[in-house]
């Protein structure tokens, strides 16, 4: 399943997968992940940096001056083309080895 | 009525003591955060200071925010380990790790005379200012940015080179204090030497413009030797599709700049 270059995929890493294909095309932020998953940063953060650098997710800062806005800027993940069809593969192969061991 | 007025003392005391205690929780949890962000490498670090900042002010109460500050720092830890040690196994980086102490400390007392001399030259050279070039950089919109290059002494002043600068230059020396950040965890003697500017060119957000224009100032010819031998690593080490990509960023940064390299 898993090719070369490819970055490793925890279960943490498919269900923040699921998260991002539940909710596509939505900009998520990390807090907005934390709460949906109940996973603490110092697991979600590596994983979202690792789909980033693989070209699965997308992120941009929010849009806005932080000296305006009163507070630091939020950064948004978005979902891309690669990471929906890896997001897919994963949770098909989820799905099978769940009902494979049922 | 003594009894009423001891029970409002120790009422609004007890306010008090509790809103400095939240308060500073927040503070320390700020704080944490913006230690872990240090950790991290590149504009990792600068990105993921404001990210975390602003989903630490998402947080509920103040001892959630202290957890997810605490948290961060393992974020930090994984991540830069990523960067420093791409997949190696543990065993492997830690090994990697102890050699490299090593091998740094040893260098360090073995040069430790040379480093010394030059250092009193360069600060009396330099009109006894920092006698090393600062990785301290600002944007033009007034952020900050940590450059990743070595740490070098000053060898340059008011656009012309020294003469202790000169021979520093020639022999070497002025990039020995380079170790210290071997030592720091942030290079590496014996394993992957981390490319930090795949980081940059990997990122180019938006208003995270490529920094390089405004490192080369009158004193960084260093930062530029360093872009130069990144460039060499990349040949070797880079995947064929982002080498292109970095080549050509690093091209770019470098005839860009007026240095010889």
């Amino acid at each position: 399943m898993v090719t070369k270059n490819e970055p490793r995929v925890s279960v943490q890493g498919v269900a923040v997968l699921r998260v991002f294909l539940d909710k596509y095309p939505q900009q998520i932020t990390g807090s907005e992940l934390m709460d949906a998953l109940g996973v603490a940063s110092g697991t979600l953060y590596p994983i979202l940096a690792r789909f980033e650098e693989a070209g699965w997710l997308k992120s941009k800062w929010e849009a806005g001056d932080p000296a305006k806005l009163g507070r630091p800027r939020r950064r948004y993940y978005t979902i891309n083309g690669a990471g929906l069809a890896k997001a897919r593969n994963y949770l098909e192969f989820v799905g099978a080895a769940s009902v494979q061991r049922t | 009525m003594i009894e009423i007025l001891v029970f409002l003392l120790k009422a609004i005391a007890g306010k008090v003591i509790s809103d400095e205690v939240v308060s500073g929780t927040v503070g320390l949890a700020r704080w944490i955060v913006k230690l872990s962000a240090s950790h991290l490498c590149g504009s990792q670090r600068e990105r993921y200071e404001e990210e975390w900042l602003a989903n630490l002010a998402d947080r509920p109460t103040a001892i959630r925010k202290l957890l997810f500050a605490a948290d961060c720092m393992r974020a930090a830890c994984v991540m830069r380990h990523h960067y420093l040690y791409d997949d190696l196994p543990i065993v492997d980086r830690i090994v990697i790790r102890i050699l490299d102490l090593c091998a740094a400390l040893l260098v360090a007392v073995i040069v430790a005379p040379y480093l010394i001399i030059s250092f009193a030259g360069v600060w009396a050279s330099q009109h006894f200012r920092g006698p090393f070039l600062t990785n301290v950089h600002r944007r033009r919109d007034g952020r900050k940015f940590y450059s990743e290059a070595g740490i070098a002494f000053r060898t340059y002043l008011n656009g012309g080179q020294t003469s202790i600068g000169k021979v520093l230059a020639i022999t070497g020396i002025e990039m020995l204090p380079t170790i210290w950040r071997v030592i720091q965890g942030r290079s590496s003697l014996v394993g992957r030497r981390p490319l930090y500017l795949e980081l940059e060119a990997a990122e180019p957000h938006d208003d995270d413009m490529p920094y390089l224009e405004f490192i080369p100032d009158s004193d960084n010819v260093s930062v530029l030797r360093f872009l130069k031998r990144s460039q060499d690593c990349l040949r070797s080490r880079t995947k064929t599709g982002k080498r292109r990509r970095l080549e050509s960023f690093l091209c770019a940064s470098i005839s860009g700049c007026s240095f010889e390299v």
